[in-house]
């Protein structure tokens, strides 16, 4: 035998990271601008961290309409495998839509279909403002949702009109949240949630149970606030 | 302090550093490349805020530093740096990144660019290194606490290993405020809530983890109930913690490995002798899961794995390695040809024989007992002639000259790095125990 036979890794889990942005009519502008600037710089940034999962995104945009923007099977891409291609801004903020759409979703028979099985899967929510439609309803129905209630889900309100009271009855923790009304702060927001979250099952840990949402919100808050953070610090 | 290129500071010892180049950031601090004393070196700095008792992580830092490094395989703190203003910092060498591989990376598909060691015995080479290191830093009286595969740098050609991030080894039974790592944790600090503290028997279990890994690219614990459909907190409490269960445990077969997701583990796991199965089946028993005082120590591994390195015979012909195993083959299993054994070594040191084939290494510890720090000294090393594969020789890396006889009687000096043809009935006297070839 051949060591350098072994091609194969180790069994590793999947880490389905998801992403629900609100590309309604108010984040027209330089909002828009901000977050495909975000999005684009939080793709490369989680292709460079050495994950000990196997990561996937799903990424969702929604307004009139919810859609994923991530192909492939299922929906889910591979990270060194995803182009982000810029998104516009436009329509309502039916976020109920979102929600029936990410429900379809999760699922074993969907996007959660895998070999190896799951690791407890990322939501992050970003929001401008409120939703227009019957987003309750759906709500409730994706609480029911056990990939939704083992979800670790993080909201980012974006400005002053972003509906804080919204994001936390979705994330379920008015802690999991961040907020910023500077667009060059919700950049790097989104970039550092979105690593911090992903790494946060392979990293040294001060606990021996896992981390909420709020967790990683404080971890994140922390290294942002930081000054002698730069901007290639990731994790 | 903002240390941008070109900054200079004095460190501790009274050198003067010259900051060079940023080489990257983490959770808790800042590293540096730097000029040390007119060589280059890396530089650690912590963020404030990032130490939860600095004074006590100063002076830790400070004790290690004198102390010196364990064994040459830590990337130990070779000055500190603590200035007024309450920048704290170690200095460490730098690691060839071109040489070296984080050990996380040799577990990656090779299609994700994942690394692979040269040999089966490069990797035991590996396990052996890391092991005799743990060794010397637990006869000192430390503890790591905090064992994965994100702290060892590899050269996977040759099995040399560097430790990193020795900056939460303090002396065993001391809290630094790190737990461990998720899936190298023992089930004591998991159940403990933080209430049992990471020590010498945790890391213990932790090295049993990697050793595993290392060898048969799969996690002991992690079988067919590692892949449930959605490993919550809850089930990997259950998993690590409250019932872990060995893959290959002869009796509990819950959690056998899953064919098609893991066949290196189930390609090299019955090719390896008896004795390494009874090792790990021991180190992952519930007996000794559950007991951290019985856990398998770092000199029973150096044992197991200088014996096992001898086994991995690689073919003249194809390149193969054959694990002689319990049934002590004779063929390449790759290409059937026969394999260079027909010799084999008696060391006083052991009660077994190891093969005589190119590649096969003695150590000081085959000779017999000696200090914790000497036992993977070399003695000697098997090499075949570059013409004839068949004409073996044993090389002398002792560093002494040894005495050649036959029968009992002298017939010659074996001078360092020289070397005597091996046939049957040949013995070499070395001043800690003798070998005979039968």
């Amino acid at each position: 035998m051949k060591i350098t036979d072994m091609r194969e890794g180790m069994a590793q889990k999947e880490l389905h990271i998801f992403y629900l942005l609100d590309t309604s009519g108010s984040m027209g502008g330089a909002p828009i601008a901000s977050l495909n600037d975000a999005m684009r710089d939080t793709v490369n940034a989680m292709g460079d961290i050495r994950a000990k999962a196997d990561l996937k995104l799903g990424i969702m945009t929604y307004d009139t309409e919810a859609r994923w923007v991530t192909g492939g099977q299922n929906n889910l891409e591979n990270v060194d495998d995803f182009v982000w291609n810029d998104v516009e801004a436009g329509g309502m903020t039916f976020l109920g839509e979102a929600l029936g759409l990410l429900k379809a979703g999760l699922s074993r028979n969907t996007m959660m279909a895998s070999e190896t099985g799951n690791n407890v899967p990322i939501i992050i929510f970003m929001t401008d403002g409120m939703p227009n439609d019957n987003w309750e309803a759906a709500l409730k129905e994706i609480r029911e949702n056990k990939w939704y209630q083992a979800a670790t889900k993080i909201g980012i309100a974006l400005g002053e009109s972003a509906d804080v009271k919204v994001l936390s009855e979705l994330v379920g923790d008015p802690e999991a949240i961040l907020r910023t009304n500077d667009l060059q702060q919700f950049k790097k927001l989104l970039r550092v949630v979105s690593v911090t979250s992903t790494l946060v099952g392979s990293r040294s840990t001060v606990t021996t149970n896992g981390q909420t949402g709020a967790d990683i919100v404080r971890a994140v808050e922390e290294k942002v606030e930081d000054k002698d953070f730069d901007d290639d610090d990731l994790v | 302090m903002k240390l941008s290129s070109g900054t200079q500071i004095t460190s501790v010892l009274k050198c003067p550093i010259t900051i060079q180049q940023r080489l990257g950031g983490g959770g808790q601090g800042v590293v540096y490349k730097i000029m040390y004393n007119g060589e280059e070196k890396a530089l650690k700095v912590y963020k404030p805020g990032a130490l939860h008792d600095r004074p006590a992580f100063a002076s830790n830092l400070q004790h290690n530093m004198e102390q010196g490094a364990p064994s040459p395989a830590f990337v130990w703190p070779l000055d500190v740096v603590d200035l007024p203003d309450g920048t704290l910092g170690y200095v460490m060498n730098l690691i060839p990144t071109d040489e070296f591989a984080e050990l996380s990376e040799m577990f990656l598909p090779v299609s994700r660019g994942g690394k692979r060691f040269s040999s089966f015995k490069a990797a035991v080479d590996a396990m052996l290194n890391i092991t005799t290191a743990f060794r010397i830093l637990h006869n000192r009286g430390y503890s790591y606490q905090d064992l994965n595969d994100g702290n060892f740098f590899i050269n996977p050609k040759n099995g040399q290993v560097l430790i990193c991030d020795n900056d939460n080894v303090a002396p065993n039974g001391t809290h630094t405020g790190i737990m461990g790592t998720p899936r190298f944790m023992a089930p004591e600090i998991i159940l403990g809530r933080g209430r049992v503290l990471p020590n010498t028997a945790s890391d213990r279990f932790s090295l049993s983890v990697i050793l595993f890994m290392m060898l048969t690219m799969a996690h002991p614990l992690e079988g067919k109930r590692f892949l449930a459909p959605l490993l919550t907190p809850e089930k990997q409490e259950i998993l690590y913690g409250k019932e872990p269960i060995f893959v290959m445990d002869q009796q509990d077969v819950r959690n056998r490995p899953v064919p098609e997701l893991q066949q290196n583990l189930l390609m090299i796991y019955p090719k390896l002798p008896g004795y390494v199965h009874q090792a790990f089946e021991r180190a992952f028993s519930q007996e000794v899961l559950q007991n951290p005082g019985r856990r398998v120590t770092e000199a029973e591994w150096q044992e197991l794995l200088i014996r096992l390195r001898n086994e991995f015979v690689t073919c003249a012909h194809c390149g193969g390695e054959t694990c002689l195993g319990d049934a002590g083959a004779k063929k390449c299993e790759d290409c059937a040809k026969s394999l260079p054994i027909d010799m084999t070594i008696r060391a006083s040191g052991c009660d077994y024989s190891i093969p005589a084939a190119s590649g096969t290494r003695l150590f000081r510890r085959h000779l017999g007992v000696c200090n914790i720090d000497a036992g993977l000294d070399p003695v000697g090393t098997i090499k075949r002639s570059r013409t004839d594969p068949h004409r073996r020789f044993f090389v002398n890396t002792s560093g002494r000259s040894a005495t050649l006889l036959n029968g009992g009687t002298p017939t010659g000096t074996l001078q360092p790095d020289d070397k005597a043809e091996i046939r049957p009935g040949m013995e070499i006297r070395f001043s800690g125990g003798q070998i005979r070839f039968e």
